[in-house]
């Protein structure tokens, strides 16, 4: 079983600048063929599932807060200021954390631009 | 539902694939509702029994289906097709089949030999003669059933019996187990019905109190006949760890099995009629991974009533269908149980 986080190492370390400003007022949703589940309150337990072909992804509690947050009607933008409230992170760390994973998640069409 | 082969239970994953809706019994307790919806085409059976395949090789799990019907002897060509397919598949490695009986002849069994994860079939007894199960099942219905199990067993088959408790046969609940012996039975099982409906219940359903006392004398007929022949009486469903706790089990309902039906609808279990989806259109990954009453079923800390804080939770769980019917809550407590 892969995990997202070892999916995003292979995408490198550096983020794209210009590529954050424009990201910033784009809208994700998760690809229809994915599907997000959480456990019970205690078990900690978070999975993000490919329904296509039966794949199971572990997530931590961090990729599955973020990857819920993409509706379809939230900016990225929108999406920062929610994970600022939530995590103690600075934010730039934060953006940076999440662009990184955003880029990896589209190119592995998990999330689709709206 | 064959649930008797517990060990490993995480590596397994068992269907109960109905094939058929028709059938050439009308059986007083049925839960079927219709007998004349066409059955699917050869194509479209094949497709779902390779969704079946592929899914179980994308989870590396060891695959048993029971094919069913209606009575999937009267679908004979198709079935032997499916035989075929599941002789070659490399994750399916036990395959049975439920019958009624009625049309099984020695030409038959031969061509069933040809399957060697054909491993076992059960024909339906309801009555420790024909008394019982012809008021139940139809006359001729047990003569006809016996001579099935005659002809399978000199087949060498591995051959079981399922008897379905309720109102109407309650008596012969353990004198069945004579007539098992002396058929040469390998295996027997004792279910109680589930009622799919309030006239099911008012028909069919034995309170609790009586089902204790019957269970009881089920309990110690069964050490008896064990010991003295090679019949094993099962008895693994849920309230049976009341009476022994090496019996019963948790229902693998949610967990390690589905129940598929003639058109692909695919529940939980044949008795908790809760559609989840269709295995020829959703797959079976997105009905087994999105499925909110799966999700329900596999969370113990959801059970309600007295099943909750059970002593014996882990052994027992009460049967969902029953609670569903009885209750209108599938994770409501066994209205069955006595304790």
């Amino acid at each position: 079983m892969e995990t997202i986080w070892q999916m995003t190492h292979n995408a490198g370390n550096s983020i794209n600048k210009e590529w954050e400003k424009k990201v910033e007022d784009k809208v994700y949703f998760l690809a229809d063929k994915f599907s997000l589940y959480q456990g019970d309150f205690n078990s900690k337990k978070f999975f993000l599932f490919d329904i296509s072909d039966g794949s199971i992804y572990r997530l931590n509690e961090v990729a599955y807060d973020m990857l819920e947050l993409f509706d379809g009607e939230k900016k990225l933008s929108d999406i920062y200021d929610i994970l600022m409230a939530v995590y103690e992170v600075e934010t730039l760390k934060l953006k940076e954390d999440l662009n990184f994973m955003v880029q990896n998640w589209v190119s592995n069409n998990i999330l689709i631009e709206k | 539902m064959v649930v008797n082969e517990r060990k490993d239970q995480k590596d397994h994953f068992y269907f109960q694939w109905h094939i058929t809706e028709e059938c050439n019994l009308r059986c007083v307790h049925c839960y079927q509702e219709g007998y004349k919806v066409k059955a699917l085409d050869k194509d479209k059976l094949l497709k779902i029994a390779k969704t079946m395949d592929n899914t179980l090789e994308k989870w590396n799990k060891k695959g048993r289906v029971s094919i069913t019907g209606g009575e999937p002897f009267l679908k004979q060509d198709i079935l032997l097709d499916l035989l075929s397919y599941f002789e070659k598949s490399n994750n399916f490695y036990w395959v049975g089949i439920l019958s009624n009986g009625t049309l099984i002849d020695d030409e038959l069994a031969a061509q069933l030999k040809r399957y060697n994860k054909l491993k076992e079939i059960q024909i339906s007894i309801d009555g420790y003669n024909a008394d019982t199960h012809d008021k139940i099942r139809g006359i001729g219905s047990f003569d006809k059933a016996v001579k099935a199990i005659e002809i399978i067993k000199r087949n060498k088959f591995f051959v079981s019996i399922m008897f379905t408790l309720h109102r109407l046969n309650v008596r012969d609940a353990v004198a069945v187990m004579d007539l098992a012996k002396e058929l040469e039975i390998d295996a027997l099982t004792i279910e109680r019905i589930t009622p799919m409906n309030d006239e099911d219940i008012n028909n069919f359903y034995i309170p609790s109190d009586e089902l204790y006392k019957i269970y009881k004398q089920i309990y110690e007929k069964k050490k008896k006949v064990e010991q003295a022949s090679d019949l094993r009486v099962r008895v693994s469903r849920p309230l049976w760890g009341l009476i022994d706790n090496q019996l019963g089990g948790f229902c693998p309902v949610g967990l390690t099995s589905l129940c598929i039906l003639n058109d692909g609808t695919v529940l939980p279990c044949r008795r908790l009629e809760i559609p989840v989806g269709n295995i020829l259109t959703d797959g079976l990954f997105k009905i087994w991974y999105t499925s909110e009453v799966l999700w329900k079923l596999r969370n113990k800390k959801l059970l309600g009533g007295k099943c909750k804080n059970c002593s014996i939770l882990a052994n027992c769980g009460g049967c969902r269908a029953i609670a569903y019917t009885v209750n209108g809550n599938y994770m409501a407590d066994d209205p069955q149980c006595w304790k």
